[in-house]
């Protein structure tokens, strides 16, 4: 059978580190009001961990590139329903 | 038989299990289940930034909540992330390498054990912010932001303490030494859900702008 991860330890715990310094970074960013840059540095940031979790603890980075497009299908979907849906609640709903 | 009853009853863990395209089953199972979670936590994502963008007054709501306790459960659910990497690594990956059967069963056992503590602490300082905003007035009733808040973060909860059930079989599994591959389908359920959070936090905790 073919295992999902081969990494160290000390590996494991340089993306955790890396995740904890992240944290920071997005409390401090967060404490920046008002700033359209703070929030898309906060979501940058956030992509960053989620990346780095979904890689290297959940194990994507080794298993086949189709385990990845058919999760990623449901994220565009996902996609399409956002942008669908702007027109009405962001500009309609209850105006 | 089946591979599934092959792992059943037989204790080693030795026996090759069935694959699809060079990926177990159990794992394939597993990914698809969360290609449905990621509908849903998308969907409900997706819906609440439109809100969002739609009242940027909720970033006078959202500093209501208790960032302190949204920041120290993100560092406590990304280290049962560790926790439960590490479970993995000793029991089926690479750290199994050169253990006997009894070192890995053990030592993955303790990690779920540690990750479950992890969670329980989790869920723990969950009931306290929830119970310090409830009494201070941020009931659901009081807007949609606090409508939205309590249902996304009680959705995860609830995925958490489904993950704590799922780990505790596995626990009791690795006790036993049985089907130690168990541990890989809930670590990749338990990431996802740290994966979640790791979304809700900025949303819900910290005053970002709409751009609104």
């Amino acid at each position: 059978m073919k295992s999902v991860e081969h990494h160290s330890i000390s590996f494991y715990i340089t993306i955790w580190v890396i995740l904890m310094v992240a944290i920071g970074a997005s409390v401090y960013l967060g404490s920046i009001q008002h700033a359209h840059l703070a929030t898309l540095l906060i979501f940058s940031v956030a992509t960053v961990k989620a990346i780095l979790v979904a890689n290297y603890y959940m194990g994507l980075s080794h298993e086949p590139k189709y385990i990845t497009l058919m999760l990623l299908v449901g994220v565009l979907f996902i996609g399409l329903l956002f942008v669908g849906l702007i027109p009405d609640i962001v500009y309609i709903y209850g105006k | 038989m089946s591979s599934s009853s092959i792992l059943n009853t037989n204790p080693t863990h030795e026996v090759e299990q069935t694959t699809c395209l060079n990926v177990p089953n159990h794992r394939w199972g597993m990914w698809w289940f969360l290609g449905g979670e990621v509908a849903v936590f998308g969907g409900i994502l997706a819906v609440f930034i439109l809100f969002r963008l739609r009242n940027p007054e909720w970033a006078q709501e959202a500093a209501h909540t208790l960032t302190w306790v949204g920041s120290v459960n993100t560092v406590i659910l990304l280290t049962s992330s560790l926790t439960m990497i590490l479970a993995h690594h000793f029991v089926t990956g690479g750290g199994a390498q050169g253990l006997t059967l009894e070192q890995r069963a053990s030592k993955g056992a303790l990690f779920i054990l540690l990750t479950n503590l992890l969670g329980i602490s989790f869920v723990s300082l969950k009931i306290y912010g929830y119970t310090h905003e409830w009494h201070a007035g941020y009931t659901p009733e009081r807007s949609l932001f606090w409508g939205f808040y309590y249902f996304m973060t009680g959705l995860h909860a609830l995925h958490l303490i489904a993950g704590l059930v799922a780990n505790s079989v596995v626990w009791v599994n690795l006790m036993k030494k049985r089907n130690l591959q168990r541990v890989e389908s809930v670590g990749i359920y338990w990431h996802f859900v740290d994966l979640v959070w790791i979304y809700l936090f900025p949303l819900l905790y910290l005053e970002v702008s709409s751009g609104g």
